[in-house]
């Protein structure tokens, strides 16, 4: 079986040659997305997820936070499909208007990590003599378990949407500085580089021009990594009462409340935490297709 | 070896400075006046300026910032507003659901995590291989504390065979404290396992690919002798990294746990901290729980140091 692939693997090799190289590439990238089963199933999902948080209006009528003291924990119905909590609030709705939020805090946590790691790192790995004071510190940061600093920067600063964007951005940024870091220290060994100083670039231009660039593909992958980490983080964050304010419809929220209503209405347990792993899944599958892609260390054959 | 444990302890020493720092910045970070919010908005001006000067907030911060590591250094680690308690003893008092549920949860992920990765990394290509690795990508994007409250609902409310929540401390028995420990530890465990199986697959993957396993199969190595002896034994080391890094996972993780099985450990004691603004024992306890990573992973490194020479003797 596995030399069969291999013989198949082998031919399409000595096609490709033939081709004229613009076609190579092209089919090199077709065969890797064929080949690659993360990218088109984590993508799909993510459009999904992306979608009902864009059409949340219109998907429901019901307002998220109506409460409707009457109509409490009713099962999954006509008028509520997902079945009501125990505020009579609809859970689809809130379900719905939940994937907004977790998705608008992961991306923006993943974008606000993103920018502020690559410029520790960049610094960090350029600049050699600030490089042990710079790491000391991340170090420091990433001796706390990432969940308990979050908890703890979100009792200092106190529950609101914003906060929980700064506590899990603090928590994340020591591990994207730490990669973006080392792949500095080798790109910067380049000849290219040296080449770059050589005609009196400036470091400023040099970091920006030669050094981020090659810092893209990993940004990209730990991004997307980034992303699923802090859907995970937020609704963590809210389930323990120190997240999301608790009337802003949260998944994590949600499942804080469904706890109490594990045995008369399992309904509000079960929708928030099939989207929540439904959104996770499909980043972590994203994540690592992309990263079978980008890094051709890890790719094989 | 010796000297290399000096050397790795004289390296956690600016780590731990910017540890306690980050713990005594958290204060600040408050917006406001701290110590209104730990009162509440019902308390006069002088219970205020007395907690002020209990907690030596009236004195300047560079002033503070020494004292508190003069206090670090003495082993004082202050007291809780709201249990009029050390916080040390506070701590100790909780730690044994917490030591237990760790404990407990790191054999469960290791006790299905190395040999789902094992058995997919031999059987590569098959449909356990499928099977194991789709369960783990899904293990690993699943909540904790969603894994818990399905657990709950299954194996508590509707088959009954396990209590709901709560804590049995191990003095009542085995048995009794393993019923209620089985759920919050399979919790954690399960996230664990998964993550450990995915790293294993790839370590041995990457192992048994290698030019002296196959020198080891031609001479005619049984098969079970070559996994174990001559693959595990080097998959082992990256694998430890894993384990201690994972560690934290498990840290957290038992936070989320002992909140949904009501289980009155350490976590529990944090988020109370946390929710009733007692910044002394929020303090405290992330200071221990730092620490106790900190010597984790140190040993891990010794261990490791332990396994292969190389890395002794290297720096």
């Amino acid at each position: 079986m596995i030399r069969l692939k291999r013989q198949r693997r082998e031919a399409l090799q000595t096609r490709a040659v033939v081709l004229p190289p613009r076609l190579i590439w092209r089919q090199r990238l077709m065969r890797l997305l064929l080949r690659n089963k993360g990218i088109p199933i984590g993508g799909t999902l993510l459009v999904v997820v992306i979608g009902m948080a864009l059409a949340a209006p219109w998907l429901t009528h019901l307002d998220p936070m109506g409460l409707n003291p009457r109509g409490r924990l009713m099962p999954p119905g006509q008028l509520h499909p997902f079945g009501t909590d125990n505020f009579g609030r609809d859970v689809f709705s809130r379900t719905v208007w939940g994937a907004r939020l977790s998705l608008e805090i992961g991306f923006l946590v993943a974008i606000l990590t993103a920018i502020s790691g690559t410029c520790v790192g960049l610094i960090a790995g350029y600049f050699r003599r600030l490089d042990t004071s710079i790491m000391r510190v991340m170090d420091g940061m990433m001796a706390f378990p990432g969940i308990l600093l979050a908890i703890a920067l979100m009792s200092a600063l106190g529950p609101s949407k914003f906060n929980v964007v700064t506590a899990l951005t603090m928590v994340y940024i020591p591990r994207l500085a730490r990669v973006i870091r080392s792949v500095t220290l080798s790109v910067r060994e380049m000849q290219f580089v040296e080449a770059a100083h050589a005609q009196g670039m400036s470091h400023q231009r040099i970091l920006w021009r030669h050094i981020l660039p090659g810092c893209l593909s990993p940004l990209i992958v730990q991004g997307t990594f980034l992303f699923a980490e802090a859907v995970l983080g937020e609704a963590s964050l809210s389930f323990l009462g120190a997240g999301t304010p608790p009337y802003i419809p949260s998944w994590g929220n949600m499942l804080g409340e469904a706890r109490a209503y594990l045995r008369d209405a399992p309904w509000t347990m079960l929708f928030p935490g099939l989207s929540l792993t439904v959104t996770v899944l499909a980043l972590n599958l994203l994540g690592d297709g992309i990263r079978d892609i980008l890094d051709p260390r890890l790719r094989r054959g | 070896m010796f000297t290399y444990t000096i050397h790795r302890l004289v390296l956690m020493l600016p780590v731990a400075l910017v540890v306690s720092t980050i713990v005594f910045l958290l204060l600040y970070l408050t917006p406001g006046d701290p110590v209104g919010v730990m009162l509440g908005p019902d308390t006069t001006e002088q219970q205020k300026s007395e907690l002020r000067a209990r907690l030596g907030l009236d004195q300047p911060a560079h002033v503070q910032l020494l004292h508190w590591y003069g206090r670090l250094v003495q082993g004082d680690l202050g007291t809780s507003i709201f249990l009029n308690k050390k916080v040390m003893l506070a701590f100790l008092e909780r730690l044994e659901p917490t030591f237990m549920l760790t404990l407990l949860a790191l054999t469960c992920g290791v006790l299905i995590g190395l040999p789902a990765g094992i058995l997919a990394a031999k059987m590569h290509g098959s449909w356990f291989d499928t099977v194991s690795m789709l369960t783990t990508i899904t293990g690993v994007s699943m909540p904790t504390f969603w894994i818990g409250l399905n657990l709950i609902f299954i194996f508590a409310v509707t088959l009954g065979w396990l209590p709901v929540a709560g804590y049995q401390p191990l003095s009542r028995g085995v048995w009794e404290h393993l019923r209620y420990m089985l759920m919050p530890a399979f919790t954690i465990g399960f996230a664990q396992s998964a993550l450990l199986a995915r790293m294993t697959r790839s370590m041995m993957l990457d192992v048994l690919s290698q030019d002296y396993i196959r020198t080891a199969r031609s001479k005619g190595v049984a098969e079970l002798w070559v996994l174990f002896r001559h693959a595990l034994r080097n998959a082992m080391i990256p694998l430890l990294t894993t384990i201690g890094l994972s560690f934290a996972l498990l840290l957290g993780g038992a936070v989320i746990s002992e909140q949904i099985f009501n289980i009155p450990g350490v976590g529990r004691l944090l988020i109370q901290g946390v929710s009733r603004r007692d910044y002394p024992l929020v303090q405290g306890i992330l200071l221990i729980i730092a620490a106790v990573y900190m010597c984790v992973n140190l040993l891990v490194d010794l261990t490791y140091a332990l396994l292969d020479p190389r890395i002794r003797h290297s720096d």
